[in-house]
Parts: C-alpha cells; structure tokens; sequence
C-alpha cells in the first residue's frame, strides 16, 4: 500500500527526533543506575550508633538496647567523653544513645527519663533517631494498660512487623526503583516523540494542496484516513514495544516481577492516552511551526510538572495540585504507587487501577474533543 | 489529428451547464455552459480572478454550487463518483507535492491512489518520468528541484495514471521559458496520447498555440468562444480599423475595454 509506504518514507526521514529522544532517556536510566548503585549498599544505609548505658538493670531497657542494636550498627568505643566526640567528627557513628542509670525504675514509675542524644544532624542520624523515639513512643502507649511483661511481649510483636516495613523501605534502591524512574522518565519521549510524529503524518497528509489531490483520486479521503489512522497506531504500538524491550535490557529481572509488569501495563495505557492527545493537537495546529512550539510545551511541560525529572514530593504543592489535571500526573503517580507496593493485594492495587482509570477517561475525552472539533469545522465549510 | 475531425459526431467527455458558483455575496461563476469532446484541448482563457480555478474545482466537485449540471462520459460528477475520478488526471497551480518524498516516491505515491497493482503501478511511474523528463532526478528530493523540475513533477503526479481526461489549472505561472517550452510539449505529447485536456491559463499566447477551443472568461461569465481564428474574426468584424492582423489579447481589450494581463 503506498500509504504506508509513504508513511514510512516520512518516519525514516524524521527518524532522529525520535533517536534523539531516546538517547536523552536511556542515558538518564543509565545515569540515574549508577547512582543509585551506591545507594543499594544496604550496610551504608544502616546508621552506625554507640550507646552508653549506664541502667545495670535488664528488662525495658535491655529491650531497648537489643531493638536498637537491630535497626542499627552498633559502634564500640572507649568510655570517654573524647572519643566520643572525635567519633561523631569523623563520623565513625552517626548517633550517641546515653542512657540514664534509673531509667528502667523511673519509666515503669510513670516518669519520661530522659535519654541523652547527640547525633551528627545527617540522613543516617535522623534514621537512628527515628528508631529511638518509635520505640520510646510505642512504649509509652502499652505502659498505659500493661505491666512490664505484657508490654515487652505488646512491644516486640508490634516492632517486628515494624522491622519488615523498615527492611522494604531502605532496601528498594534497586532495579525496581530504577525502573520507576525510567518509567517516570518515559513521559517525556513518549508524549514528545508520539505528538511530533503523529501530528506530522496528518500534517502532511492534511496539507491543502495534497489533500485536494487525495480527494480528486479515485481512492476515498475517508480509507486514506482509515489507512492513516492505522499506520499511527501501529507506530505508537511500535514506539512503546521498543521503550519497553529497553526497560527489560535495563534490568531483567526487576521487569521480570510483578511490579515490572503492572509497570508495562500502565505505560501502555498512558501510550493510548498520547495517541489520542496528538490526534486532538493535530487537528489543532495547522503549520509545523506550531507543531514543534506543542511539541516543547506539552512534552517538557508536563514532565516537569507531573515529576517525570525529578519526584513528585519535591515540588510545591501548588504544582501538584495543578498537575492533577494532566493525564502525565495520574501515570507517574502509578508508577510511584507500583514501586511502593509491597505486595499486590486488593487494598494496593485498587489505588493503582483508579489512576489507570483516569488516564482512560483522558484519552476518552480526548477523542470525543477530536470528533467535536472535526464536526464543528465540518460545519464552517 | 483527432482533434481536426468533427466534433458534433463525437461523444462529449464534459458538460457543464448552467454552472453557477457564489462565495456568499460574491458570483464567481456565473450561468456557465459548456462541453468538451473527445480528444480536444479546451482553452479556459481569463484574467486572474475571472473564475478559473474555481469552475476546475466545481467540476471536480471539489466545490458545492449553487446551481447547475456537470456531467463527465456522460455520467453525473459527485464527490463520491470514484469510477469516474479514475479517469480524471488534474494538475492544480499551486505544487502539491511531500516534501520528505523523493520524485520517483511522490509520483509512485498519487498514482498509487489510482492503481493499486505495483507491476502495472511501476511501469506507469516510469512512463511518467520519461514524459516529464525526471528519470535523471528519480532520487531528489522536491527541495533540490528548480521551480521548473518542481512544476514537471508536479505534472508527472497528476497524469502518471494516464487519465483520459486532464485538468491543468495554470501550470506554467512564474516558469522560466525554457521550463514553460518543455511543459507544454508535455501537454501536446498527452494530447497525442488520446488524452482530452481542459487547460487554463492568462498567457493568449499559449493558449493560441495549444488549444483547439478556447473560451474567454471575465467576472465569471463567458465573453466569447470559439477557434483562435473564430475569436479573431470576431475582432475583425466589429473593428473595421484593425490594420495588422489581431492577437487574443485585442480581442479580450475589444469586448471588455481593458488589457488581459492587468
Ligand atoms: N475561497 C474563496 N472565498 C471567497 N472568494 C473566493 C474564494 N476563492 C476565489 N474567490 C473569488 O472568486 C473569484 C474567482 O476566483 P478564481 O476562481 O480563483 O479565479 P482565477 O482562477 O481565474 O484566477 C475571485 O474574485 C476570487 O476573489
Ligand atoms: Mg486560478
């Protein structure tokens, strides 16, 4: 069929747009890998701690001890003051616990003994803190309605599921994580290289002087848009199985996974959501000019404000709220949601298919936004 | 020739009658009636604005208007008459060529709109660059191409089905002389081919030296029509002071008071 021959003859022409975007996608992934490699060090996560403890009694406090010895590396170091401090300098810890000697008989008494902290104000030390106060404030919750035993027995089941919801959270700086980037990141290429390629096709094939020709042949307008139609839904399907088999080149195994398919899953969605985004923004632009100047704002636009660069929580709350009205955010947010998932039970993924939902419903309204501008300009002529 | 042989015995490929087209207040064709039979190159002859395209573009039912009949081999013309258009070649003024074809693709391309089988489709295309006289230029691409190889090819996309009946609205403006030569002893080349031509156009002289007929346009209306020798006449009739024989042109200043090429 010459039309999709023709079709294709324009894509090979225009080819390096879409290699260009590309390029700048796989090279963040890979940018993005090594960095996080570092990260994935579970050790290098777990705060290096030193406690004194000067309460000789066992009971809460050797509780306290052990639960803190768990979630955190326990550092020895000679008893006085200054090597402590020379520890906390050159951060051989990033955290000092000192426990007062009456702490077990003031706390079972109803008192708050108070446990001296320093810390070296970093990430690790604000971890090792946070596993500290988290044990102090449950144990203040179960003093209030049991005696020691019961509220060690309350404590430790409590804590321990705790510990699992921790290990899930430091450790995930892994192909998982690095896929949601990647995912996050196909915002740009996908919607860039999708509206550029579609809204030249229809461009082209729309132009005045070519569509007179088209429409004095002795083929019908109505199958050279059929045709069209189908070549760019072919291109898009080909676009996103391309995007994906490099997400698999990636990290295999991390696709390989639930979470990597329901990754797949939702970017597929989010392509047929562009695809019906630029036939509405073809119908809209008249001239290339106008095209590449939509290209840029729709693409880069909304990969800044839907978190595609950069996440989500770092961007004002006035950005985000706004971002909910582009389909981009609803996409990304999957994304995040799928990366945060321990496990893919009802309660998590009726979130997850809610969002899918909603980039369903865009690219419904983009079709029926295409169709009323299609009838109203039939109406003009 | 063909087009010697007399032309009431023949079938009219074109009839057009009572053709009348408004843009809202304005008449840009008015109560327009003619036929073209087989074989014959018809002459639609007027100053810019005078209704030449937009009485192509009605015919083509391009168009909607306001009243009148068009019928091509005798069959009424719609946008939906497809049989019809497959024997309708038509080569409008502006170039409408893709920009990201080669030559050989974009002619391969808009007879592929005619013909679907690629055997028969290639030969045609090949047919169709030797007349126009691209074979040499197959691999460019439309912007490495002169005003003048631009025009060829825009021709060799229109005919390269080889219709029996062609639509040229003026192919040869802004075309330097050798490039205007060329074409039309293109267009004679169609018309020995068997082809029926309707061709306009605001230079007489190319109409005087291609067309069998011609008819003379202004405000949309039919002024005059006939042979070149007919319309000459005509001049010569009404203007006994005319000395040295008369050109189109004096004929078009006679009947309206004003110069053609205004
Ligand atoms: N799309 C249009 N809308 C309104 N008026 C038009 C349009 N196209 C042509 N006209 C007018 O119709 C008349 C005939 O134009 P046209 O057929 O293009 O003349 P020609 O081809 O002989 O130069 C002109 O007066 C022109 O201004
Ligand atoms: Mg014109």
């Amino acid at each position: 069929m010459t039309i999709f021959k023709a079709f294709l003859q324009i894509l090979n022409r225009n080819k390096i747009i879409l290699i260009l975007y590309s390029v700048i996608l796989i090279f963040f992934a890979i940018f993005n890998t090594q960095n996080s490699d570092i990260a994935t060090n579970f050790e290098s996560v777990k705060p290096d701690l030193h406690i004194i403890n000067h309460d000789t009694e066992q009971g809460i406090t050797g509780s306290l001890v052990k639960y803190l010895g768990e979630q955190n590396n326990i550092v020895e170091l000679a008893e006085d003051a200054e090597s402590v401090d020379d520890a906390l300098f050159y951060r051989k810890v990033n955290y000092v616990v000192e426990i007062p000697g009456n702490f077990r008989a003031d706390f079972l008494a109803g008192k708050n003994p108070e446990i001296t902290t320093r810390s070296t104000g970093d990430y690790n030390a604000n971890l090792a803190e946070m596993s500290l106060t988290r044990y102090l404030e449950l144990a203040k919750a179960y003093r209030l309605v049991d005696d020691e035993t019961g509220m060690l027995a309350d404590l430790e089941k409590t804590l321990a599921t705790d510990v699992e919801v921790e290990l899930a959270r430091q450790n995930p700086v892994n192909g998982l994580e690095r896929a949601v980037f990647y995912y996050n990141f196909l915002n740009y290429p996908m919607l860039a290289g999708g509206i550029f390629m579609i809204c030249l096709m229809l461009l082209s094939f729309r132009e005045q002087k070519v569509a007179r020709r088209i429409m004095v042949s002795s083929t019908s307008p109505a199958r050279v848009n059929r045709i069209l139609m189908l070549a760019n839904g072919l291109f898009m399907l080909w676009l996103w199985l391309i995007y994906v088999m490099v997400s698999f080149v990636i990290d295999f195994h991390a696709m390989l996974s639930v979470p990597g398919l329901w990754l797949v899953l939702n970017s597929g969605v989010f392509t047929i959501c562009v695809t019906a985004l630029a036939f509405l923004l073809a119908n809209l632009v008249n001239n290339r000019g106008a095209m590449n100047g939509i290209v840029n704002v729709v693409a880069l636009g909304s990969s800044f404000l839907c978190g595609a660069f950069v996440p989500l929580e770092w961007l004002p709350d006035a950005v985000r709220n706004f971002a909910h009205v582009l389909p981009s955010y609803w996409y990304i947010d999957a994304n995040e949601k799928i990366g945060q998932a321990e496990e893919f039970s009802w309660s998590n993924l009726a979130p997850i298919l809610a969002n899918i939902a909603v980039v369903l419903g865009f690219s419904i309204l983009f079709v029926i936004l295409t169709n009323l501008l299609k009838y109203a300009r039939r109406r003009e002529i | 020739m063909k087009h010697k042989k007399n032309s009431t015995a023949k079938l009219n490929v074109l009839e057009v009658t009572h053709l009348t087209k408004n843009y809202r207040e304005q008449k840009a064709v008015d109560d327009l009636s003619f036929a073209v039979s087989e074989g014959e190159i018809l002459g639609l002859l007027g100053p810019n604005g005078s209704g030449k395209s937009t009485t192509i573009n009605c015919i083509l039912a391009l168009l909607k208007y306001q009243q009148g009949e068009i019928r091509i081999f005798g069959e009424p013309m719609t946008p939906a008459s497809y049989d019809l258009k497959r024997k309708i070649g038509v080569i409008f003024q502006e170039v409408a060529v893709f920009d990201e074809l080669s030559v050989y693709d974009n002619i391969d391309f808009f007879c592929g709109l005619y013909i679907t089988d690629a055997a028969e489709r290639k030969a045609k295309v090949e047919k169709a660059l030797q007349l126009v006289g691209l074979t040499k230029y197959r691999k460019y691409l439309p912007k490495q191409l002169s005003g003048g190889l631009l025009r060829r090819l825009n021709i060799a996309c229109g005919i390269a089905h080889e219709p029996e009946l062609i639509f040229l609205d003026e192919p040869t403006v802004a075309v330097d002389p050798q490039s205007r030569r060329r074409i039309l002893d293109n267009i004679k080349k169609l018309r020995d081919q068997g082809a029926t031509i309707v061709y306009t156009s605001h230079y007489m002289e190319e109409v005087e030296e291609l067309c069998d007929r011609i008819i003379i346009l202004d405000h949309g209306k039919i002024i005059a029509s006939g042979t070149t020798a007919e319309l000459k006449q005509l001049v010569k009739d009404r203007s006994v002071k005319q000395v040295v024989g008369p050109t189109l042109n004096d004929v078009f200043l006679e009947l309206t008071g004003r110069e053609l090429r205004d």
